[in-house]
């Protein structure tokens, strides 16, 4: 699936779910009362693990709802990502600064940082923020070893669209 | 009077594994406060946990009147667990290191009905999450364990243990290979899955340059074995863990080398930077 046929994908799937979809990089009113559900593409810093790393796709749910999991990992395969045949690590993250605010993990798409899940305290209701490294989602469902490699749209590789860009 | 088994599990999204260990310690002993408490008599309390339930298994537990106080001692033990750090997830305030989704309570094939952390008690639980959301349904306490191995689940954590020691030994025949069983990371293994399928796979040969410290240090801290021959040097292979089933192996073994070479890479460039 090309590059952008994930964030499409993604768009619609959190659509699906209810979510107010946001262009690219808008932060999304997080101090918003609520009920929210925030979906959108967004460029952020460079990934910990070697990866460009450019681009995230952030969900905020507010209030969480029970199924806010299930309704990632439905996201997976919405993608084409056939849980079954990969291993998913929840590795437990306790949020900022190792505070009781917050409580989550890191998950690991066979091994490499795939998405950051978060639930953070609220008065009422724990709201859930998912943010999802989109190259490791490309990657896996394209079957190459390097971003730059990656197919964006047909033809257009992710290296043509970046080059000049440090990795 | 005949007597049956009686079961509660409390069912959650991933547990951190340190909040598993100290919450199974907790629901043995607090049971066995409270069964002495309410005057009930059993024969044996057992809890388990893995990165998604704590279970609580006490056997021979009456039936008759006497076994009602069942529906009372299952909350109050959910109640009376403390945890370092966790947080309230629904209205009545109960807190938890993540949100519970599911109490299996059972006496025999009775239901053992009662309310907590926002749920009813029921006899349907999950099986491995890997298989994709499958309700299962539990006939009876006593057929809790068998019911859930069907379902790709080994509560038991000594079972699990076993079950990843075995994996390694027959691993380790197959390749001719030793492979360094370490304790913590095997305890550390221990719950990050409900059913540890083995993942062998290697690195390529250049990062054995870096000292094997090293390597067996990014080893460690992904979760993984190494490997080494008779003499006790280091191979260019590796063992892990996965959760689940043995599908789509290619994948894994695949995923856990890049990011085990990812990390293989920042040490040599680190390592170059400094000399």
């Amino acid at each position: 699936m090309d590059f952008q046929d994930i964030i499409l994908k993604l768009d619609r799937y959190w659509a699906r779910q209810g979510c107010a979809l946001l262009p690219p990089g808008a932060a999304g009113r997080a101090d918003f009362a609520g009920p929210l559900c925030l979906a959108g593409a967004a460029r952020r810093g460079p990934a910990p693990d070697g990866l460009p790393g450019l681009y995230r796709y952030r969900v905020l749910l507010k209030p969480a709802p029970d199924g806010a999991r299930r309704a990632f990992l439905d996201s997976l395969r919405a993608v084409g990502i056939d849980r079954s045949e990969h291993d998913l690590r929840w590795l437990p993250s306790d949020g900022p600064g190792g505070t009781a605010e917050g409580a989550g993990w890191n998950v690991l798409l066979d091994g490499q940082p795939l998405a950051g899940f978060v639930y953070k305290a609220a008065a009422a209701r724990a709201s859930a923020e998912i943010v999802v490294v989109l190259e490791r989602l490309a990657l896996v469902s394209q079957r190459k070893r390097s971003a730059a490699e990656l197919s964006w749209a047909g033809r257009l590789t992710y290296g043509e669209l970046h080059s000049g860009e440090a990795a | 009077m005949t007597a049956r088994d009686a079961v509660l599990e409390i069912l959650a999204e991933n547990l951190p594994g340190g909040a598993v260990r100290s919450a199974v310690e907790q629901l043995g002993k607090l049971a066995a406060q409270e069964f002495a408490v309410r005057a009930l008599p059993f024969v044996g309390i057992e809890a388990y946990g893995t990165c998604r339930r704590l279970a609580l298994y006490v056997t021979g537990v009456p039936t008759g009147p006497q076994a009602k106080v069942l529906a009372q001692i299952f909350p109050l033990l959910l109640g009376r667990l403390r945890f370092e750090r966790c947080m309230t997830w629904e209205p009545s305030g109960f807190c938890f290191p993540r949100p519970v989704r599911g109490l299996v309570a059972l006496h025999g094939e009775r239901l053992v009905s009662f309310s907590a952390a926002g749920l009813r008690s029921c006899r349907v639980t999950q099986g491995q999450e890997a298989l994709g959301p499958r309700p299962v349904k539990l006939a009876s306490a006593e057929r809790y364990f068998k019911t859930l191995e069907h379902a790709s689940v080994l509560v038991k954590d000594a079972q699990r243990l076993e079950s990843m020691r075995g994996a390694l030994a027959a691993a380790s025949r197959r390749m001719k290979l030793a492979i360094e069983a370490g304790e913590q990371e095997l305890a550390g293994n221990l719950y990050l899955a409900e059913y540890p399928v083995p993942v062998v796979s290697g690195f390529s040969q250049e990062f054995l340059s870096l000292s094997p410290d090293l390597v067996r240090g990014a080893l460690r801290e992904l979760l993984f074995f190494p490997v080494t021959d008779q003499a006790g040097r280091l191979q260019p292979y590796f063992a892990a863990f996965r959760d689940g089933i043995s599908k789509g192996q290619r994948n894994v073994e695949d995923g856990f080398r890049a990011a085990l070479e990812s990390r293989l890479k920042q040490l040599i460039s680190s390592e170059s930077k400094h000399t």
